[in-house]
């Protein structure tokens, strides 16, 4: 067989200019349609980037969800203040600790959009910021005198209120399961005690107006006294103490109800504190008392870094809410609370490197 | 053939000392750390109470090693080493350079940046930041005297393979040299596979 080329002169074995042209056209049209498929594919960056989108939706919606405590069902009444929303779940509800329909409306109507300009936030963000304290703060019961180290008025009662949540930042640690079932309801906010009564219930108020109300639902629920104890009760170690939350730890948890109650009592040095300072202390022993309920502050195996971390983190997650509110951060209390929230910005492991420092 | 059986015993405790998981000897001023996270190797000194710990809340394996407590009875030296996955849950690198912008953004108010560094370590570039601040008096059970302190910390930052480490060493600024030279002695037997 001859395999070399046929020679142009050669009759019917050369292309005609019309074969020649349509050869042409047709690798034309080819390369045509392949450059049409290529400019009609899909971005591929700006598909990563919109599926690295959703993941972050989804890790958004993941963490709203997260950020729940189980209660029993019948505190409910309680814990549905504002319009959580809550599911039953067995014999334990869940509640969902994020603004309800009804706060939020409640919070555009109170703030709209125009009254508000951004904060630096630590981490990068920024955080909304009231220009003008709620209308209800010009109004209401005489200010107390200032704080220590506080050249400002403490604010009114009425308008500490309610929070405006600024921005969704360090998720709460919610507690377990009530490891207390035969433990009854009381169903009541026992702030006890003659001194610094209006500043307790301030700062529980607040907290129960924080994406935190969990905590303070629960300390209703078993009527948790909480009241500002004497010197005796801050003597020796407990002497710098802003708080502490006492409890029989000798009882195992779940065997009827405590035969000692628990009770927090706030170190009476800090008797003027800022009830949203107060708050955030108010969060911290209200943690230890959610790991009370939970039974896992009567665990014998329990870490003790554990139980702080999680009530210093849960301080910090509060302190993100109250920072921006409480104005110039310069009494130690507040330094303290600033110091911690900013170490739970960097994490778990840095919070306990401090927490394992100052200890 | 006792004689035989000594010697191999002794070897046999001494593969399984090398071997086993975990482990710091306090004689040896060694650690060995085979938790994924934290497969270090490096010598400290003796008197350093030394624990380790696992996330929680996120995945990290850190070890922590206490120094002494400063005269005010306010701080405890210590060094803490921490590795954690080089990459964010969605896959974002972590880099040092962000890793190290975000601890900056959380320093306190009024820190100052004492020097910052880029060197080669163990292989790759570390990033490292010393910081002096005033830790405000901390309130809390135990304390019988809060107390403002100044505190100087220095953290390393370095990614190896899949892991970031931060390498952290803090004091009283007051009483920091021992805690300081304890950390270089950690550096220089560092190994980091």
């Amino acid at each position: 067989m001859d395999f070399s080329s046929p020679r142009p002169d050669q009759p019917g074995n050369g292309w005609s200019l019309s074969e020649k042209l349509f050869a042409v056209l047709m690798v034309g049209t080819v390369l045509g349609i392949l450059a049409l498929l290529h400019f009609r594919k899909p971005d591929r960056p700006a598909a990563e980037r919109a599926s690295r989108d959703a993941k972050q939706l989804d890790k958004v919606a993941a963490y709203l969800t997260r950020v729940e405590t189980a209660v029993s069902p019948d505190s409910s009444g309680k814990m549905l203040q504002g319009g959580a929303t809550v599911s039953a779940a067995g014999d334990a509800g869940t509640i969902a600790v994020r603004p309800s329909d009804e706060e939020l409306r409640a919070l555009q109507a109170a703030h709209p959009s125009g009254e508000q300009h951004s904060l630096r936030h630590p981490d990068g963000g920024s955080v909304a910021r009231p220009e003008s304290p709620p209308a209800a703060a010009a109004t209401g019961p005489a200010a107390r005198p200032p704080a220590p180290g506080r050249d400002t008025p403490l604010p009114d009662a009425d308008s500490l209120s309610v929070f405006v949540p600024a921005k969704i930042g360090l998720a709460y640690q919610a507690g377990g399961r009530d490891a207390w079932p035969s433990w009854p309801d009381a169903n009541q906010r026992n702030i006890t005690g003659t001194a610094g009564v209006e500043s307790l219930a301030a700062a529980f108020d607040l907290v129960d107006s924080s994406r935190a109300r969990a905590l303070t639902a629960a300390l209703f629920r078993k009527g948790i006294a909480i009241s500002f104890g004497d010197a005796a009760d801050f003597a020796g170690e407990m002497s710098g103490s802003v708080a502490f939350f006492q409890s029989d730890p000798s009882q195992p948890a779940g065997q009827g109800r405590p035969v000692k109650p628990p009770e927090i009592k706030f170190n009476p040095a800090f008797l003027h504190e800022d009830p949203r300072v107060l708050a955030a202390a108010l969060v911290h022993e209200a943690t230890h008392f959610q790991q009370f309920l939970d039974g896992s502050l009567q665990h014998e195996h329990a870490w003790h870094s554990d139980h702080e971390c999680d009530a210093w983190w849960n301080e910090a997650a509060f302190w993100d809410e109250a920072r921006t509110q409480v104005g110039p951060i310069d009494t130690p209390l507040e330094q303290q609370f600033e110091l911690g929230y900013r170490a739970t910005l960097r994490g778990e492991a840095a919070l306990k490197t401090l927490l394992t420092a100052i200890q | 053939m006792r004689r035989r059986i000594l010697p191999l015993a002794c070897a046999a405790a001494l593969l399984w000392t090398a071997v086993s998981p975990a482990r710091a000897s306090a004689a040896a001023r060694t650690y060995a750390g085979t938790r994924p996270m934290l497969r270090l190797t490096f010598a400290y000194p003796d008197g350093w109470r030394l624990a380790e710990d696992e996330g929680r809340l996120e995945p990290y394996h850190a070890v922590r090693l206490l120094g002494p407590r400063n005269a005010a009875g306010t701080y405890t030296a210590y060094i803490a080493l921490t590795g954690r996955p080089a990459e964010e849950p969605d896959g974002t690198p972590r880099t040092t350079g962000r890793i190290m912008a975000k601890y900056r953004r959380a320093l306190p108010d009024g820190a100052e940046v004492v020097s910052q560094r880029v060197y080669p370590m163990a292989g790759t570039l570390a990033e490292e930041l010393v910081v002096s601040y005033l830790l405000p008096p901390m309130h809390r059970h135990g304390a019988t005297a809060a107390a403002s302190t100044p505190v100087t910390t220095r953290t390393i930052l370095l990614v190896r393979g899949d892991v970031l480490y931060e390498l952290e060493q803090s004091a009283d600024s007051r009483e920091a040299a021992p805690a300081a030279a304890a950390f270089d002695q950690l550096l220089a037997s560092l190994v980091i596979p």
